[in-house]
């Protein structure tokens, strides 16, 4: 676990910079005259050019502060559980699932409006739909698939979204994979500095198929974990999950 | 001053009152009208969301306008529709016989605006030419090829040639065709494709890269590899998974299979 949040403000003086280990990547500041320059690294592997990814912002405003706010992926994230669950008929579970995040970058006010995004680490992309014709682009993930959340290893580079999973089937159920509608979920943080998102209850009619996607409003709820400060809210506040009831089969 | 303008006027009405005037400026009024009412729903017709029938549409509808606003004009001066449209047909049949490869390009582009194998911005091949069409006329289509020309192609070439349009579905098939020498050379080749595949971003993670084993020859082991991308992505992940997968295999030590023969002397 990181010491402290990594959001906020940074000042720098011009000429200065800063270096700041985000879970498995490392976030770099440098502040030179009329330009901001934000580098975001992968640090789980040997570092090359190909793991770094950077940002350049002008400015005519000579500000030393720069602010950073956590964000979660912009598009749906589908995580396939390293080895698959069996759920029995009409029988349930709940599962913690990780998606990356990327960090916004502000000039300080009165600009005060983001000006870009880096992502944390590159993630893969994947397809997900019941075709090559039809679906949707999403960000893959590989989970582990935890079941109790005082297992879940908490990295500052992602947020746990709660996903419940209910068969009510008459068929047990093979669930290998699941995507979470990042878009459609708030950033919430607890009192030791853990991301989580809404909760996500998903329902599997037969033949494998969604047959709801459900967003629980507010804070994720039955976590244990104290009060929750919303960082971010959802990129996206329309109702978009017909999609995913559409596609389900691929759960 | 006011002497020469009554003089004006008195000329004027005296010239409104001939009735070729009057008709002359009857016509003139009503080309003017129709020439703006065509405009007019050109421009509104333009809102719409597919450009090609945007095009189609403000084509045919402002040809129409502008076609009865001039009859309309000419029959004010005088002139028997009838007898216009009597030329016109003799015209239609002269021009129909000279111009077949026109009109042949003109309702093949209109089929190809109802069929819609592509639309604008997609990229297609055609006859060993491919590019970004840019525009889709009733006559012909324009390409813009990868090296920044512009191809005009026909629109009869196109309704009758096979049409690849690459750009349709949101994720394409990187296929890649070698050879592996041994099986020794297979085993180790399989684990350093499937590294590859998953350590280049823009390669998807579903669906899954895959390799098939095709059959064998003179060279080897004949093999075919996919990778998946976005249409976008295609030409740059199929170049990075090339270069990524030539490093591998030397650095392997796989050696692609290159024909053998055993020659027995007798």
């Amino acid at each position: 676990m990181d010491p402290a949040p990594f959001w906020g403000p940074v000042e720098l003086e011009v000429g200065e910079s800063w270096t700041r280990p985000i879970g498995r990547s490392e976030l770099t500041l440098e502040h030179d005259s009329c330009e901001w320059r934000a580098t975001t690294r992968s640090t789980s592997n040997p570092p090359t050019s190909e793991t770094a990814t950077t940002l350049r912002i002008a400015t005519r405003s000579s500000d030393r502060q720069l602010i950073l706010r956590p964000r979660l992926a912009d598009r749906p994230v589908v995580a396939r559980l390293e080895v698959p669950l069996r759920i029995a008929p009409g029988d349930g579970t709940t599962i913690y699932v990780g998606s990356p995040l990327s960090v916004s970058i502000e000039l300080a006010p009165p600009e005060g409006k983001p000006v870009g995004e880096l992502p944390l680490f590159s993630v893969p992309s994947t397809w997900f739909g019941p075709s090559p014709r039809r679906g949707e682009l999403c960000y893959a993930s590989r989970t582990i698939g935890r079941l109790r959340p005082e297992a879940i290893e908490h990295f500052g580079d992602r947020a746990i979204t709660t996903v419940v999973v209910e068969n009510t089937s008459s068929e047990p159920l093979l669930f290998e994979r699941v995507r979470i509608p990042v878009p459609l979920l708030s950033l919430y943080v607890d009192a030791t500095g853990k991301l989580w998102t809404n909760r996500v209850t998903v329902t599997i009619s037969d033949s494998g198929v969604v047959h709801e996607e459900e967003i629980e409003a507010g804070p994720p709820t039955a976590l244990d974990v104290g009060d929750l400060e919303r960082l971010a809210a959802p990129r996206e506040t329309e109702a978009v999950n017909l999609f995913a009831r559409a596609f389900g089969a691929l759960l | 001053m006011s002497e020469t303008l009554a003089d004006a006027w008195s000329t004027l009405s005296a010239w409104l009152e001939q009735p070729m005037a009057r008709a002359g400026l009857r016509a003139a009024v009503i080309l003017v009208v129709g020439l703006l009412v065509a405009r007019m729903i050109r421009r509104r017709l333009t809102r719409g969301e597919r450009a090609e029938e945007r095009l189609l549409a403000s084509r045919i509808v402002s040809g129409v306008i502008v076609g009865i606003s001039g009859a309309w004009a000419l029959s004010e001066l005088g002139l028997s529709l009838s007898v216009l449209l009597g030329a016109a047909g003799v015209l239609t049949i002269a021009v129909g016989f000279a111009a077949q490869t026109a009109v042949s390009n003109l309702i093949s582009g209109l089929f190809l605006i109802v069929e819609r194998p592509f639309k604008l911005e997609d990229i297609i091949e055609v006859e060993a030419i491919t590019g970004e069409v840019v525009v889709i006329d009733l006559m012909s289509t324009k390409l813009r090829t990868y090296d920044n020309l512009l191809v005009r192609i026909p629109n009869e070439v196109l309704l009758k040639a096979n049409v690849k349009n690459l750009t349709h579905f949101p994720i394409r098939r990187v296929d890649v065709e070698l050879f592996i020498g041994t099986a020794d050379d297979l085993e180790s080749f399989t684990e350093i494709f499937f590294d590859v595949a998953r350590d280049i971003p823009l390669c998807l993670d579903e669906p899954r890269p895959a390799l098939l084993i095709q059959g064998f020859s003179e060279s080897g082991i004949s093999i075919k590899l996919t990778v998946w991308a976005t249409s976008a992505d295609f030409i740059g992940v199929k170049t990075e998974f090339q270069r990524r997968l030539t490093l591998a295999m030397a650095a392997g030590g796989v050696d692609l299979g290159v024909p053998k023969r055993k020659m027995i002397a007798v």
